[in-house]
């Protein structure tokens, strides 16, 4: 068994009636859940928490909702693209073109832009 | 099975080693006498085939798609590939979709692209444009608890990692390369590939970015590239032309005006949904897409003809 608790029964009852302390929980276990992505549980918490929120919002204004953030901020808000050093195709050279005439169907390929290439290409990325 | 090279230079003091894994041609460029690294490779990517193939029911994504509805436990190299694969959504804004099966199916490619007969006979139009509703953003609402290797997928949605798996295993072969000592080599996926070092005597990887008219070639000093594009991986159905590019806004094939994206970035995931991503936006918001993201890229345009995208420095300008 665990630790009695030696809190008066009143205190305990009081903070598990107190609505915005219980709104509190609700939200930190809907974060859990939304994260984890269990929509059942995200659900089910979520609704309790839309009833305790209600009776939370008689006993206290509701702060303003801030903006949103812009959409470029979301998009890579957890850093997938970020965090390395990125290499360059194109920053160096003398620009190059983009290999010729389609209409005709001559040209070489070449891009330019790019020095000290030794030989042709080793590998090509295209359509796998 | 070792196929034979492809036309190709080989830099001198490499080899190239060509064998077939995850429905394409893998390729690697390494030290001559780093036979037992390159035979880890082809076990890694055999690994990932029977890992994360949707065309084996075997494989480990094959069994997570079946349970869609409850919660599975899978291994710890799935989990930590749809938590990779999910960010990846979640950094493009569902752009990049990893749960596009439904429509893909419904769309006919049903089966590897190997066996996929270049004409389809039409298939139920009512069936297909319900299809191309099912399952996109699915994403969103899946569940992984990582460290308890559990996963739920909603009723209805199948995940298809398609070629962000490719560039994922291409960074895991790099990573056993390195780990091996081998200072230069490159791995390529189907045309998904990633470097370190550079070839003995030169600055860097000469690599042939496939277009609609001719190739262009570009020097990749690290890192990785990888091209998205709509000429490849495509089928007839009922005479009219699908490829395997879908747009999750539509659940179709992207019609967005490019013919592909060639993308440099630090991972070849990253280059992979990256690519993918500007090619499904089209020019302008494609090329604005890599701007922000300072990636260097290709647009390529169905007349041939391409536009080089420099990263934030500079705007497309459309060379012809």
């Amino acid at each position: 068994m665990g630790a009695m608790d030696d809190r008066p029964a009143s205190t305990d009852t009081a903070r598990r009636s107190d609505p915005h302390r219980r709104l509190e929980t609700a939200k930190r276990a809907i974060a859990v859940a939304s994260v984890a992505g269990f929509g059942g549980l995200a659900a089910l918490v979520s609704a309790s928490t839309h009833r305790l929120a209600t009776s939370a919002a008689a006993a206290e204004p509701v702060a303003p909702t801030p903006a949103p953030q812009s959409r470029s901020d979301q998009d890579d808000s957890d850093g997938f693209f970020g965090g390395h050093h990125q290499p360059t195709l194109f920053g160096q050279g003398t620009g190059g073109s983009s290999g010729g005439s389609s209409s005709t169907g001559s040209g070489t390929g070449s891009s330019g832009g790019i020095g000290g290439l030794n030989g042709g290409p080793v590998m090509r990325s295209g359509g796998s | 099975m070792t196929r034979s090279a492809p036309a190709f230079d080989t830099p001198a003091g490499l080899a190239r080693t060509t064998f077939g894994s995850m429905g394409t041609d893998v390729v690697v460029l390494a030290p001559r006498g780093a036979v037992a690294a390159v035979e880890e490779v082809r076990a890694l990517f055999a690994e990932w085939d029977l890992r994360f193939s949707r065309f084996r029911l075997d494989s480990e994504l094959s069994r997570v798609n079946a349970a869609a509805g409850r919660p599975v436990v899978v291994s710890e190299a799935f989990a930590a590939v749809l938590t990779t694969v999910l960010r990846a959504a979640r950094a493009t804004d569902g752009l990049f979709d990893p749960t596009l099966l439904a429509p893909l199916m419904g769309l006919g490619y049903d089966r590897t692209f190997m066996d996929l007969p270049a004409d389809r006979e039409a298939v139920d139009a009512d069936a297909a444009d319900a299809a191309s509703r099912t399952g996109s953003g699915g994403w969103r609402a899946i569940g992984v608890a990582a460290q308890a290797r559990l996963v739920e997928l909603p009723a209805g949605v199948g995940l298809d990692f398609g070629g962000i798996a490719k560039g994922m295993a291409v960074d895991a072969a790099l990573t056993v390369l390195r780990g091996r000592g081998i200072e230069a080599a490159a791995v390529s996926a189907g045309g998904d590939l990633a470097v370190v070092g550079s070839p003995p005597g030169a600055s860097g990887w000469p690599i042939a970015l496939e277009t609609a008219g001719h190739p262009v070639v570009v020097e990749l000093e690290f890192g990785a590239l990888a091209t998205s594009s709509v000429l490849a991986r495509r089928w007839r159905v009922g005479g009219t032309w699908r490829h395997h590019l879908l747009d999750p806004r539509t659940g179709l094939p992207a019609n967005s005006g490019l013919a592909s994206v060639s993308v440099a970035a630090a991972t070849c995931a990253q280059a992979e949904v990256a690519a993918k991503a500007a090619l499904i936006l089209g020019p302008g918001r494609g090329a604005a897409f890599l701007v922000d993201r300072a990636l260097d890229g290709l647009l390529a345009f169905p007349d041939g003809s391409t536009a080089r995208v420099a990263g934030r420095a500079a705007r497309p300008a459309r060379a012809s």
